[in-house]
């Protein structure tokens, strides 16, 4: 197993993590795996935005979305030497975002049980997005995790049903009554 | 609204203020894993010099699977090693919380080490453990060795063919040694030790098919210990069990041939038993 450097680089300079912006992201995760600073910076901002996303369409909550964002970033960054840099990083960081929003989504219905996910102080945001948060949150968590992964990043079926852990024909099902169910929503919120 | 437009918005859908957050998320977690690796403990070498007997261990089915995460790293010199905590070959990560656990049980005071590491669909940790467990009941007399599965970051360790733990159930036979535990309300899994002569294991629940890891134990390590006949560890993580269900576990051999099947009712969440409580005062 590749040790760990015990030296951390200098904070990185501004305009260092665009200078890896044309590394792999191979590249990047075995430099982080090594220690590099600059590494792992350019690894959150290359990835931030998509993992965030779909933290978000599970959860509705704009900072509980980025906190389970960061926390499952921070969980593999900080385990990286368990990583097989030959495997794409992108999908299995997806999945470990996409089942920590799950698990806190279910542990939530399960404590509060709330009808929305819109929280009273959570900053309007402009329609019709917002409409659509709250259609996303009448939805079962599963139906929502793979709508979300569906179409806010952009996953087949196949590679859904590896990140989710079942099989092709129930993501299938899931995102098209997800759908019919959201269709059903977004018509009762116009009345 | 049509279903077009629908999934229009669905494809650019972000919360407000992404920008920031990503700034933001750049220096928190740059800053947490300088942090982790300041504070990572450092490697302690598991006791040496013990006699290892010879023990042979129940053989389960083993079905083989493709990891989702990296085996377990192979320890390529077992005696003379320093081996870092919670991996193979060496103590387990929980070591402090397993010894309150276990004190007063069979296993009190027993060495354990770390057969093979992985990670949960949540991104956290898990350890296969293994040790000593002399004259406690439930342990099978062929098996100097008991097996458990541990949750650093529950923290929680559930048994899978012997000894009793908090949040655990044994409900395998048929030649799957393992069972089913739980790590708080979140994390269920089924986890178990197979054969190496199996070459695939499917396990469904509530018939619905799920991801297997199946890892080799290195012949390094269960040699070093003793244990066998040597084996594989397979673990599947359960969607949302608390209500219960039925897990059904297939183990097929390299011609697709089934070795070994069993179906096994999951309790729902509160009657899952609380094995031993750990002692009062204990950390948590």
């Amino acid at each position: 197993m590749a040790e760990l450097s015990e030296a951390w680089e200098q904070p990185a300079q501004p305009g260092q993590a665009d200078a890896r912006r044309d590394h792999t992201d191979r590249e990047l995760l075995r430099e982080a795996r090594a220690g590099s600073r600059s590494a792992t910076e350019a690894i959150v901002e290359r990835y931030w935005d998509k993992a965030h996303r779909i933290a978000f369409g599970v959860l509705g909550d704009r900072h509980i979305a980025e906190d389970v964002t960061q926390e499952s970033m921070l969980s593999i960054l900080a385990n990286l030497s368990r990583f097989d840099t030959r495997r794409p990083f992108e999908p299995w960081l997806h999945r470990i975002v996409t089942n920590r929003a799950v698990d806190w989504a279910r542990a939530r219905e399960r404590r509060e049980k709330v009808a929305t996910l819109v929280q009273p102080n959570q900053q309007q945001q402009p329609l019709p997005q917002q409409e659509l948060v709250e259609a996303l949150g009448a939805l079962p968590v599963e139906q929502r995790a793979a709508v979300v992964l569906r179409y806010v990043a952009g996953y087949g079926t196949n590679e859904i049903a590896r990140i989710l852990g079942v099989q092709r024909g129930t993501v299938g099902s899931r995102i098209r009554r997800g759908l019919d169910r959201l269709r059903i929503e977004l018509e009762d919120q116009n009345g | 609204m049509d279903e077009s437009t629908l999934v229009r918005a669905l494809t650019v859908l972000e919360p407000p203020e992404l920008e920031a957050a990503r700034a933001r998320a750049i220096e928190a977690v740059t800053a947490g894993v300088q942090r982790a690796r300041n504070t990572r403990p450092k490697d302690a070498s598991p006791s040496r010099g013990r006699t290892l007997l010879v023990a042979s261990t129940v053989m389960a089915v083993l079905v083989g699977f493709a990891t989702l995460t990296p085996p377990g790293k192979a320890v390529t010199t077992w005696v003379g090693e320093g081996l870092g905590i919670g991996h193979p070959g060496g103590a387990p990560t929980l070591s402090q919380l397993r010894s309150s656990w276990l004190r007063g049980t069979a296993a009190s005071g027993e060495p354990a080490y770390v057969l093979a590491t992985g990670q949960t669909p949540s991104g956290g940790s898990y350890e296969l453990i293994a040790y000593k467990n002399h004259g406690a009941k439930e342990a099978k007399p062929s098996s100097e060795y008991c097996f458990e599965l541990d949750l650093p970051d529950a923290p929680s360790s559930s048994s899978l063919d012997c000894g009793v733990f908090p949040n655990s159930g044994r409900i395998y036979d048929n030649g799957f040694g393992g069972g089913v535990g739980r790590a708080g309300d979140e994390t269920f899994y089924t986890a178990g030790r197979v054969g190496r002569n199996a070459a695939s294991v499917e396990v469904e629940f509530n018939q619905e098919a799920l991801n297997v890891q199946l890892q080799r134990i290195p012949d390094e390590i269960l040699q070093g210990l003793g244990i066998e006949p040597a084996f594989k560890f397979f673990i599947a993580f359960l969607p949302d069990a608390a209500a219960g269900g039925t897990v059904d576990i297939t183990a097929r051999d390299a011609n697709n041939n089934v070795i070994a099947t069993t179906s096994a009712p999951i309790p729902p969440l509160g009657d899952l038993g609380p094995g031993i409580q750990p002692p009062a005062g204990s950390p948590e």
